[in-house]
Order: C-alpha cells, then structure tokens, then sequence
C-alpha cells in the first residue's frame, strides 16, 4: 500500500518535471537570428567587406539580445531558473570568444577570409549543435543545415552562403511557428 | 532479524515527512528545487489545481518555513514567486532519501 503511493507520487512529481521544461528559447529569439542569420549570411555574397564589422555586433549583440529576450519570457511565464542562465552564458559566452581567437588567425595572416568564414561556419555549427543537445532539440537541425551548408561552401558554388542563410531563416522561423502553436495548444 | 527490519521500516516510515506525503505539495518542492523561483499562475499551471487549493498547499509550506514568497509587479499586474528555503531543500531531500529507501526494499 505504501509501495503503491508512493510510485504513484514519483509518476507524479516525474510529470511534472516533464511538462515544467527548461532551457529551451523563447520564439522571440528565433525570430532575431533568422533575420540576423538572412542578412549576415546574404552579406558575404553580396557585400563582402560589410561581412565583418556586421558580424563583430551582430554576434554578440544578438547574444546578449537572447539572453535579455530569454529572461523577459521567463518573467512572463512565471518561471526563472538562474542556473540555466548561468548555463547559456557560459556556452554562447565560449563559443564568442573561440570564435574571436579565429579571427585573430585571420588578422594576423595565418588564413584567408574565405577560409575564416568557413572555419566560423564550422565553429557556430557546433556551438549550435551541442546547444540542441543541452538546452534545445531545434538546434541539432540547425546545426546540421550549417553543416551541409559547410559542405556547399567546398564547392565555391554562386550564392551558397546566401542560400545557407534563407535555410537557415527559413528553419528559425518554421521553430517559432511550431513553438507557437505548442504554446496555444497548452493554453499559455 | 525481523525485528530489525521492522525497526529500519518504521524508522523510514517516520522520516517520510508528512508535510510531503501530500503530493500536491511534494511536487510543488521538486518543482521549486529545480527553478530559482515560480510564479504562482505558473505553479497552477503545471500543477493543474485551484486557485484556492494551491494557495491553502502554498501556505502550509510556508508556514513550516519549506518555501519563501515575494509579491513584486510584473508589467503593473502583483506577480508572487515562490521559491524553495534551505530548510525546505533538506527537508525535500531526506523526504526523498526517505522514499527511496522504502521503495527499495
């Protein structure tokens, strides 16, 4: 008898923890980097010398964006979890600062630009990939568009990174969509 | 030896807290040891229960100092959010330990 209430209790709190969710990002911040993801990408075919300065704030202003977007829907949820915070900050905080550390490479002439945006490429697929695995599902496709996205550059086809960039917009947004409807279903 | 066993049970038993028996409340500290703080919607949200019974769950908890709660405005509306005290994260682990020892028996 006591066996019994109290595995229906674990059942219960385990449910709970379930549908309580955590670390996942607000659509808000998948709308910002689809428009920043369709611009910066599109840049580096069509502007090539804006490609830098637009990414050097683009970058970590839209990660600072995210982690302000990120806190105002925990507020409005009604659920604020530092932790996760500290979590996001750490692995979007790391993948800045490698991300710097490869443009050094490029300044001081030990690779090419095109290489750097590759190698960047590389560096935010990753970044991105172990984010799915750790806070977002969303991203481990993201990721994997960056990749084959990765691939296409290889072949120095017209347009690629123009077209990396509508993949990717294109993906971030479908995320918000379905996340929104989720939202409606559940009655948030 | 089955003096023993039935001592050790009775024992875990007791250590079961009857403040958490109630798993209303039992899932309202899981929930708030796992979250800096939550609001009270979105503790009724997730709990599925009334305004009325949650606040009675809420209450009994803050009276045995398990939880703490601030009333703060979000965007002008009152907003209050819970969150768990030391004493209510001792309390939920050995209420836990407490279980677990039961259940593996």
């Amino acid at each position: 008898m006591v066996q019994e209430t109290l595995e229906s209790d674990i059942r219960y709190v385990r449910a709970l923890v379930e549908r309580s969710g955590s670390g996942s990002f607000p659509r808000s911040v998948y709308v910002l980097w689809a428009v920043i993801c369709l611009l910066g990408f599109g840049m580096i075919d069509f502007a090539p010398n804006w490609t830098g300065p637009f990414w050097m704030v683009a970058g970590p202003g839209g990660g600072i964006l995210s982690g302000i977007l990120g806190h105002r829907a925990g507020v409005r949820m009604g659920q604020i979890d530092r932790g996760i915070g500290i979590r996001h900050a750490l692995h979007w905080g790391g993948m800045l600062v490698v991300i710097m550390l490869a443009v050094v490479l490029a300044v001081t002439g030990f690779i090419q630009g095109t290489v750097l945006s590759q190698v960047i490429l590389l560096l935010v697929a990753l970044g991105w990939w172990t984010a799915g695995v750790h806070f977002d599902r969303n991203f481990l496709w993201f990721a994997a568009v960056m990749v084959f996205g990765f691939i296409g550059t290889i072949f120095d086809t017209n347009y690629t990174w123009t077209v990396i960039g509508v993949l990717l917009a294109v993906n971030l947004v479908v995320a918000a969509l379905r996340r929104r409807k989720g939202e409606a279903e559940n009655g948030r | 030896m089955a003096v023993d066993r039935d001592a050790r049970l009775k024992n875990d038993l007791e250590a079961v807290s009857s403040l958490l028996s109630h798993k209303i409340r039992l899932g309202i500290c899981v929930l708030l040891s796992r979250n800096t703080a939550l609001s009270f919607s979105r503790l009724k949200q997730l709990l599925e229960e009334t305004d009325g019974s949650l606040g009675a769950q809420l209450r009994k908890l803050e009276d045995e100092g398990f939880i703490n709660v601030n009333k703060e405005f979000v965007q002008r509306k009152p907003v209050s959010w819970y969150s768990l005290t030391e004493a209510g994260r001792k309390g939920l682990l050995s209420h836990l330990e407490a279980m677990n020892r039961l259940l593996g028996r």
